[in-house]
């Protein structure tokens, strides 16, 4: 039964990003079933943070409401309205049942097997997460840890922040736990970790998604095995950890800025801005992307317009509004009780060659020769270096260039600041190098699919794959 | 016509290949040192001249120090020995043991080997003899008498002589049942990455590469795949016969890679997933817990806490130092919230290890419960 209630919570938070992800226009089935659980439970943890921030109880009372009744009042709205401004083709019901049944006919052998394959993989590591308690370090001490006293206290305080460590770090994923608890009835440590294998379902609906509107379906299935294919997401699908969250988002969030680039509605922005809202809500680290992302959306816009141009600094106002608005308030909250950033400080006077080169053999290693990434940066460095003229299209910049602001600026941070202990002898780089690796294995993806015309032809529309 | 665009063009790509090709070979250069040993298969080979080969540990008062040809052992009042540590191998998997050490005069020493099998622990010693003098000597002990058992070794202790005097041991290794070839096989086809995924904590940072005696077959394979990748990009600007050949070739190749890599996470998590059913067997939530934690904290703290009366917090202590009673520590925390604050009237002492008399952990408290694991204390305000 609680299994069931786990399962029903994480539906819940699909359902819900589902109807806010009603006014994306041009967006397709694969893609909204993606984005919709990153939407759903990036929402439910922000209006949880929201009540805790305004000294409200953070409890389903009064959190479920405000979680559930304003998707479902946007929703009827939506519908009242004479225009219908939701993006789906106006197809029946029946149509696209029988289209998508004659589409999954049409499929070759080579389909059905990376499908086969990719499901058997996320079963096992769904199965992995179902058997086991949440237990691995950080995941039980720092997140389960923070969920458990939320779940239990309901609201943000002093002692709270006292008792858990590091307080500095956000709690969009302790709140999704507390979600899963709530639903449940009770803190469960099997069920909290219902969370995990559904960020890397949601993801690989996202690319295969996105790739199946340009691709044919075999080399949109291809391309997916390629972006969901790293062998430490898969290990991370099945413990509580931040670094797949975040990494959805950064994903996620570079999508739809890719999609702004080429469409130019703001509705791509704004929800572009949503998922840098979900990184920095997620993981201190995640604001680099959110930045790098509003630094290329700038060039791309004043590319388009020039600085003179007013859409520039709209654009620039939309994206930036939500993620700065998490970052702000989560501050002010820390501020509120104390709570100093535990962010790297500048180890001032060393021996920069050194330090250079003992984190150019740490970037090596985590980059190539440990069992993390199969090919994946072997290809996105030829694809950065051979075909740099492609990665900076409309369609690309978003999806290859956050990645190398983001590495570089971790680079230098590891260069010039204390997280050279943390990176150089142990392991955290090749987490902090998860973030983007979904991210760059479909950059590279898209820009090596068209330099070596792996490409197929499109299907004749975008709506299912 | 001469076209200073396509020459600029030109010393770009042979830039590229430049950097391509040099970063490969300094990839492969890099991944000929061995992975760690938290990821990387289990080690059958120790060269104590080699500064990154870990130390035996030395028993018997035995003083040991490192030097350019391996472990000086001098010893104390006993003869010098050594212990390999934990190890965990398959014994059917090594054909002989072979030792290289130096001792003054001819000495006769033994090599006990703790064997572990469902039936239970054992210890099996073979003797060894040295003719001693100035030069190393090598010896090889015989594992073929343990293949039918299908025991796996968990510990060697070597005491190179059996009368007190200095010795330096500079190689120890299990050599290979099948041959150096086939073992390379069966380091590549080994399901230990796939066990680690499961078991170890640190997966969470790095997974296992396949490897092959310590070294990670992507150290071959990237540069490889930089080289080919190269090849597939310069082919669409040449217009030789072979070209196309060339580039479809290098791109199977990759595409080949690739299905190698993928095919080794599908096996990998299929050990791991089979792992996880055995440890977290019949989703009895304590087993599962015990499991985790690698002692039943999570069964004794509940026990304890129902010693409590309703409400009572309680701080936690235990034996166990270093980093696992750090794990231990944060785990109680955790488990106990939200009964455990400072300065509570109530102790709980968990014994990982070895149990002592509650008296000896507390002797100004009084004792209000104890059990296999642990003592609970009321403690004095």
């Amino acid at each position: 039964m609680t299994a069931a209630w786990a399962v029903c919570g994480v539906f819940l938070a699909w359902g819900v990003g589902w109807i806010w992800l009603a006014s994306l226009r041009h967006i397709s089935m694969l893609e909204r079933l993606g984005l919709a659980y990153g939407f759903g439970i990036m929402w439910i943890s922000l209006v949880m943070g929201v009540l805790a921030w305004t000294g409200l109880p953070v409890s389903p009372v009064v959190a479920m409401p405000m979680i559930i009744g304003f998707p479902l009042g946007w929703e009827l709205l939506r519908r009242l309205r004479p225009v219908r401004i939701g993006p789906i083709d106006p197809v029946s019901q029946d149509e696209m049942a029988s289209q998508v049944v004659s589409r999954l006919a049409g499929r070759d052998a080579w389909w059905w097997t990376l499908l086969a394959c990719l499901m058997i993989l996320w079963l096992i590591v769904a199965v992995r997460a179902a058997v086991a308690p949440v237990h691995v370090s950080d995941a039980l001490s720092t997140y389960a840890f923070k969920g458990k006293i939320l779940f239990s206290e309901r609201l943000l305080s002093a002692s709270f922040f006292q008792t858990v460590e590091p307080a500095n770090y956000p709690l969009a994923v302790p709140l999704q736990e507390v979600w899963i608890g709530w639903l449940v009835g009770a803190w469960d440590d099997w069920a909290i970790k219902v969370l995990f294998p559904s960020y890397l379902l949601a993801l690989m609906f996202l690319v295969y998604g996105f790739l199946c509107k340009r691709w044919s379906a075999r080399t949109a299935m291809w391309g997916t095995a390629f972006v969901a294919g790293l062998p430490l997401m898969f290990q991370h699908a099945q413990e509580g950890y931040t670094d797949l969250p975040l990494a959805y988002f950064v994903l996620a969030g570079s999508v739809l800025m890719s999609y702004y680039a080429m469409l130019r509605f703001p509705s791509w922005l704004v929800a572009g801005g949503l998922c840098a809202a979900g990184m920095v809500w997620t993981r201190e680290d995640g604001a680099i992307v959110a930045v790098v992302n509003g630094i290329l959306l700038l060039a791309v816009e004043l590319r388009e317009g020039g600085p003179q141009a007013r859409s520039t600094w709209t654009a620039l106002g939309l994206y930036a509004v939500l993620p700065t608005a998490v970052w702000s308030i989560w501050s002010l909250v820390k501020l509120h009780f104390g709570v100093s950033s535990n962010l790297m400080g500048y180890t001032g006077a060393v021996d920069l060659v050194s330090r250079v080169i003992d984190v150019a053999i740490a970037f090596v290693l985590a980059l190539f020769l440990y069992g993390n990434w199969l090919i994946l940066w072997t290809l996105f460095i030829v694809a950065v270096l051979w075909y740099s003229r492609l990665t900076l299209t409309r369609e690309s910049v978003f999806l290859v260039w956050p990645v190398v602001g983001y590495l570089g600026i971790v680079a230098v941070l590891c260069v010039r600041t204390d997280l050279f202990q943390y990176v150089v002898g142990g392991s955290v780089l090749t987490r902090l190098i998860l973030h983007v690796a979904p991210l760059a294995a479909l950059g590279t993806v898209m820009v090596l699919g068209r330099a070596w015309g792996l490409a197929g032809a499109p299907p004749a529309t975008g709506n299912a794959g | 016509m001469f076209d200073v665009g396509r020459v600029w063009m030109l010393i770009g790509r042979v830039g590229l290949v430049t950097v391509v090709v040099g970063g490969a070979i300094q990839i492969g250069k890099i991944g000929l040192v061995r992975l760690p040993d938290g990821i990387s298969l289990p080690r059958t080979q120790w060269e104590f001249g080699n500064p990154s080969t870990p130390d035996w540990q030395p028993l018997t008062q035995t003083r040991m120090f490192r030097s350019g040809g391996g472990l000086l052992l001098i010893p104390g009042r006993e003869p010098a020995a050594v212990s390999s540590g934990p190890i965990d191998l398959d014994i059917r998997d090594y054909r002989n043991i072979r030792l290289r050490f130096q001792v003054r005069s001819p000495a006769d020493g033994v090599l006990r080997f703790r064997l572990w099998s469902v039936e239970g622990a054992r210890w099996v010693a073979q003797q060894v003899s040295a003719a001693g003098g100035d030069t190393f000597e090598e010896i090889r002990g015989d594992l073929t008498w343990g293949w039918a058992s299908g025991e796996r070794i968990k510990e060697i202790i070597f005491t190179p002589s059996l009368v007190p005097q200095a010795v330096m041991v500079s190689d120890v290794e299990l050599e290979p049942a099948n041959g150096l070839m086939l073992a390379a096989l069966q380091d590549l086809v080994s399901s230990f990455p796939g066990v680690v995924l499961a078991e170890r904590a640190v997966t969470i940072n790095t997974v296992s590469p396949p490897s092959i005696k310590g070294r990670s077959i992507w150290a071959v394979l990237i540069p490889m795949v930089f080289v080919m990748a190269a090849i597939v990009s310069l082919v669409p600007d040449m217009s030789t016969e072979w070209a196309p050949v060339a580039g479809r070739i290098a791109w199977m190749s990759i595409v080949g890679v690739w299905v190698i890599g993928f095919a080794f996470l599908l096996y990998y998590q299929a050990v791991a997933l089979k792992t996880d059913l055995v440890r977290f067997r019949g989703w009895d939530r304590s087993v599962a817990y015990a499991a985790v934690d690698g002692a039943p904290l999570y069964s004794d703290l509940a026990d304890a806490v129902s010693r409590l009366p309703p409400g009572s917090g309680v701080t936690f202590s235990t034996d166990q130092g270093g980093f696992s009673g750090m794990i231990l520590k944060a785990r109680s925390r955790y488990y106990l919230y939200p009964r455990v604050e400072s300065g509570a009237s109530f102790r709980f002492h968990y014994f990982a290890s070895d149990r002592r008399a509650c008296h000896e952990v507390m002797p100004d408290a009084a004792v209000i419960s104890e059990a296999e694991r642990f003592c609970l204390f009321r403690v004095p305000q």
